[in-house]
């Protein structure tokens, strides 16, 4: 589990993606989620500009969930940015198409590594205000929750 | 009369205690480059006068959306745990970004964070001769962004002693805790 240097559940939200699974004459029925946590967006005084977004992403399915776009209404385009650290200590970024999470793994977003840039805010960004993130996942379903801007 | 010879020898070796820094210092310490650069409020920064303060370094552009305002998010919360200390601590971002960063652009972002930081910048042949004279380097990159190009950038924070000698260095996401106990350490002539 990679752990985030950031903490404190901020949302939450548990999505059924893969509904009851098949069961025989004693089973119960098993529900499998793919959940979304800590979800936070750096706060931007400026309309128009860019600034980043933060999302835990926990699948607890038995299958390899793969996030193919994202979407906002506070944003004119999302893109999924991931920075690295080179042995120098120099910092790079590059875009990244898809998000894939496999099967009883967790994705941590955090400043340094993973991150969504909210590029082009449709307005101002202050701290403590809710910002709605829309994740398109490659089977068609599409989920959302909420992050919650801060300093 | 042993008594007293006990304190001092005590007080002496204490003293010499070598003190350990959390960041990465560099042994022995360096004397700073030459920084001369313009600042957000249209005159200039050089590092030559900040003599009796301490001072941080950071290379970034106000387009960084995940290093730089991380950055200067820790800055501001080592800022308020220094307290009355912070007065003589200087935090200077420098943009390797000149073709965006203009000043006023500038002194807006560093404004965010705090009003105290210290935004500067300069034409591209002088920050790349102060970035290799820190021996980093930055470079302009396409990468198919919406939001343009983007830029590789050292990811340090660079401090500077009041005497003027380059003293530690912090990667990124460094405790604030701990660069709070090395600049009060600096502060206090260690």
């Amino acid at each position: 589990m990679i752990r985030s240097r950031y903490s404190g559940a901020t949302a939450c939200i548990a999505v059924m993606l893969f509904g009851v699974m098949a069961c025989h004459r004693e089973s119960r029925p098993v529900a499998t989620s793919f959940e979304l946590h800590d979800a936070w967006v750096r706060s931007d005084p400026d309309s128009g500009s860019t600034t980043a977004a933060y999302i835990r992403f926990v699948n607890g399915t038995p299958d390899t969930v793969v996030v193919s776009k994202f979407s906002s209404d506070d944003a004119s385009v999302v893109e999924l940015h991931q920075t690295s650290i080179d042995a120098n200590g120099e910092t790079h970024m590059d875009k990244r198409d898809t998000l894939v999470i496999a099967p009883s793994h967790i994705v941590v977003m955090q400043p340094g590594g993973y991150h969504l840039m909210m590029i082009g805010t449709t307005h101002s960004l202050q701290p403590g205000a809710m910002v709605r993130i829309a994740m398109h996942l490659s089977n068609g379903a599409i989920v959302s929750t909420s992050a919650r801007v801060k300093p | 009369m042993l008594l007293a010879l006990t304190l001092a020898t005590t007080a002496l070796a204490t003293g010499c205690k070598p003190v350990a820094f959390h960041g990465t210092a560099y042994e022995p310490p360096e004397m700073a480059p030459s920084v001369v650069l313009n600042n957000a409020a249209g005159g200039k920064f050089d590092l030559a006068d900040q003599h009796g303060s301490v001072v941080l370094i950071f290379f970034g552009y106000t387009h960084c959306p995940d290093v730089c305002p991380t950055t200067l998010s820790d800055w501001k919360r080592v800022k308020a745990e220094l307290g009355h200390n912070a007065s003589r601590v200087k935090f200077v971002f420098v943009s390797v970004d000149p073709a965006r960063d203009d000043p006023a652009t500038l002194h807006a972002y560093v404004s965010r964070f705090d009003p105290d930081f210290i935004g500067a910048t300069s034409d591209s042949t002088t920050l790349a001769n102060i970035e290799k004279s820190f021996h980093v380097e930055s470079a302009r990159e396409e990468t198919g962004s919406a939001s343009g190009y983007v830029v590789t950038h050292p990811s340090q924070t660079f401090v500077v002693d009041k005497d003027g000698n380059l003293r530690l260095l912090y990667s990124f996401g460094m405790k604030t805790s701990d660069v709070v106990s090395d600049i009060r350490n600096l502060l206090h002539g260690a």
